[in-house]
């Protein structure tokens, strides 16, 4: 697949001081223990890691947790970050983010999450890669660290080795369009309360509850993304190359609210009605 | 009925209290395993913590490791078998999940990847107790958290399954043992559900006692109340009169299976074919019928049910004592394909291992994955020596006034079964394991052609 940004898709703006600085206090607020591979880097690059700055969501609970992994050598000889096929941890998860920015000053320093702040890509998630199956059973511990840029609509996925300690390889595509955080999917939400299409979906909170609807948090809210089917005209014919969803709200643990028929284009944070014949929920 | 669940529920407590089991004490818990996978077999995958490890009530031992991603939901891993009376663990899988369930609606106006669009994994439900009868409950990581990153959303637990066998000893060859031998089945179950829209998929993995695999895929949740619109006879009409059409959809499942037999992922695979060749000379009235043997040496496409009987099987570089190449069989029937796209065009794919070709669809949302977009790409010509199994079953989900509120599960399955892979069943009693009921005394049995060069 063609790396969008190697290839020169994707055009960069000159980062401003003042992001950087907010990148460096981002990383002395975070207040996470370092390792060695980390501080090396930090020497090196010029623009210190921020330490919270890829974290969509805050560590689980808020809780301050350690992200240092010194390798332990297991009773088999192994060494490593823990045992080799579990699933990831908190730590192991908050680690991987942190090494998949440290080496990748552009994506550290000027990129932008749903919420538009620099340096901050929005933080997708982290999976335990797949490890190929060998003779004699040798197993792998790497992960993916998936970032999305809304900077320039760029996907990018990191392919970190828990073990070394290093990011392996990394991808960035434009035109790939994976599902919503849930932060995203929150911030869609807020953008439709926000916009005088929003407007149904306050009134069928107050039918629902007796109450007003004012504030995104008053919703559970999930969302999916929209791309367009055939050839499309109009406002979202963007979509798919911009990062669009759609949202479905509940009052918790009360009703459905309908939200379907609007699509929220996050790349430019407009609005849209979709026709109806097209919208439909997942499944 | 008794369920000796011992190592399952000490997993799920010490990692309830121990969210991030330090790696140390894993080693040292590794440390004190003993028996057969402790001499010879590789070194286990994962942790005691996070091993699923159960010997059922046949004797035989399930082990394998499990995690989660955000696409696939449930990943099994390091899936071995040690029937009882075996010295060794024997390796199946080196890795399995669901790969794609692909949902076109009859008129057009959606059709969802709810892997790869909806992330299916990354919303595991909380289960309850009563959820996972007889079992226990582990921690997923799952978006639908409400506390914490996780839900008690993965059951481990057993299942009856009605009769393994049930047979009269006088029948047995040179037979000195009398009367009915029977026994009751019993399989390690192994689940999570996880939503996408109004749907709740049971993402079901059942270990029978005999050495089967059983992947299922039970549809559950509500219809879709935005897809009763399909006023242009693609539907079926719901609730009073015909008002509410609800539309018909397919969903297509397909699952990913990198079989890793007796440690050697360089296995073969094999098709079979069985069709009807004549009639008998003496009784011209009588079909006789021959089953012949292809190897599937490149990267293919196969159906099941093209003119013949059709089935394949993985077969391992090792053989059972009986000198006979310990297989694997796939039996599976696509009762309802999909022609829509070219990745529902075969019932099964054979690859060659890739580590970038995951999905079966939409492989393309990954971009460290393979930038080819499914299967039916996959299949390229390429010499199979590490053979990945794609397995397809479609269902045309034609809604019923029963599917409401809420719907009523519906199963799709296939099934892994072992062919060859012991000299006699897994749960053949010890005192019918005598050479004499191992072969002979059946005139009548007749080999599949080429059985015997195999």
């Amino acid at each position: 697949m063609r790396d969008a940004r190697s290839a020169g898709a994707g055009e960069r703006r000159v980062v401003p001081p003042a992001a950087r600085r907010r990148a460096a206090l981002w990383s002395l607020a975070g207040g996470t223990v370092l390792t060695a591979a980390a501080t090396a880097v930090m020497i090196t690059g010029t623009v210190p890691l921020a330490a919270t700055g890829a974290a969509g969501r805050p560590p689980a609970g808020g809780e301050p947790t350690s992200t240092a992994l010194s390798p332990v050598p297991t009773a088999d000889g192994r060494t490593g970050p823990g045992p080799w096929r579990d699933p990831l941890t908190t730590a192991e998860i908050e680690r991987a983010q942190q090494l998949a920015l440290a080496e990748d000053t552009d994506l550290r320093t000027a990129s932008e999450n749903v919420e538009r702040e620099r340096g901050r890509p929005q933080y997708l998630g982290t999976d335990l890669a797949e490890s190929p199956p060998s003779v004699g059973g040798v197993w792998e511990r790497k992960v993916v660290v998936r970032f999305y840029d809304y900077r320039d609509d760029t996907l990018t996925h990191k392919t970190v080795d828990l073990l070394t300690q290093k990011v392996e390889s990394s991808r960035t595509v434009r035109g790939v369009q994976p599902p919503p955080t849930r932060e995203e999917a929150r911030e869609a939400a807020a953008l439709l309360l926000g916009d005088p299409l929003g407007d149904g979906l306050r009134q069928d909170f107050a039918r629902a509850t007796g109450g007003e609807l004012t504030r995104v948090e008053q919703l559970q809210v999930t969302g999916w993304t929209y791309e367009p089917r055939g050839i499309q005209r109009g406002p979202l014919r963007a979509c798919g190359a911009e990062r669009c969803v759609q949202v479905s709200t509940r009052v918790p643990d009360g009703p459905r609210i309908n939200a379907d028929n609007y699509v929220i284009n996050l790349s430019d944070r407009s609005v849209h009605r979709l026709r109806a014949e097209s919208g439909g929920l997942s499944s | 009925m008794k369920k000796v669940f011992r190592p399952l529920t000490t997993a799920a407590s010490l990692a309830l209290l121990l969210p991030s089991a330090l790696p140390a004490a894993a080693g040292a818990a590794d440390a004190t395993r003993t028996g057969a996978d402790a001499r010879n077999a590789p070194a286990r995958a994962c942790s005691p913590d996070n091993a699923i490890e159960h010997t059922l009530r046949g004797g035989g031992t399930w082990r394998m490791c499990w995690h989660d991603t955000r696409l696939e939901g449930l990943v099994l891993e390091d899936v071995t078998f040690q029937p009882r009376g075996e010295a060794e663990p024997i390796r199946i899988l080196h890795r399995a999940s669901l790969a794609q369930i692909h949902v076109p609606y009859d008129n057009g106006t959606a059709e969802y990847s709810d892997l790869t669009e909806d992330e299916l994994g990354a919303h595991a439900n909380p289960l309850r107790p009563e959820d996972c009868p007889g079992g226990a409950l582990r921690q997923i990581r799952s978006n639908l958290a409400t506390r914490g990153e996780t839900v008690s959303g993965l059951c481990v637990t057993t299942q009856e399954r009605g009769f393994a066998f049930h047979g009269d000893n006088a029948d047995l060859p040179r037979s000195v043992h009398r009367g009915n031998e029977a026994q009751q089945g019993q399989d390690l179950v192994v689940y999570t559900v996880n939503e996408a829209g109004h749907y709740h998929y049971i993402n079901q993995w059942n270990f029978s006692d005999d050495g089967t695999i059983t992947p299922r895929l039970g549809a559950a949740g509500n219809l879709s109340p935005d897809d009763f619109n399909a006023a242009d006879g693609t539907g079926w009409p719901l609730g009073e009169g015909a008002r509410a059409y609800s539309t018909s959809h397919h969903h297509n499942v397909f699952w990913r299976l990198v079989f890793d037999p007796d440690g050697t992922p360089t296995s073969r695979v094999e098709q079979y074919d069985t069709r009807q060749t004549g009639h008998s000379a003496k009784e011209p009235r009588t079909p006789l019928h021959e089953t012949t043997r292809t190897s599937v040496d490149k990267e293919t496409g196969g159906l099941t049910d093209a003119d013949t009987q059709r089935w394949w099987r993985i077969v391992s570089k090792y053989e059972n004592t009986d000198g006979h190449p310990r297989s694997w069989e796939i039996v599976h029937h696509n009762p309802h394909r999909y022609g829509g796209r070219p990745f529902t065009e075969k019932d099964i794919y054979f690859t060659e291992y890739k580590a970038g070709e995951r999905y079966a669809s939409d492989n393309r949302m990954s971009p460290e994955l393979s930038p080819l977009e499914h299967v039916g790409q996959f299949v390229g010509g390429e010499k199979l020596t590490r053979p990945v199994v794609w397995v397809q079953v479609g269902y045309h989900h034609i809604a019923r006034d029963e599917d409401q509120a809420p719907m009523p599960v519906h199963w799709q399955s296939f099934q892994i079964v072992p062919r060859d892979v012991t000299a006699m069943n897994a749960l053949t009693p010890d005192h019918l394991r005598l050479p004499r009921y191992n072969g002979g005394g059946h005139p009548a049995h007749h080999p599949p052609s080429g059985k015997g060069d195999k």
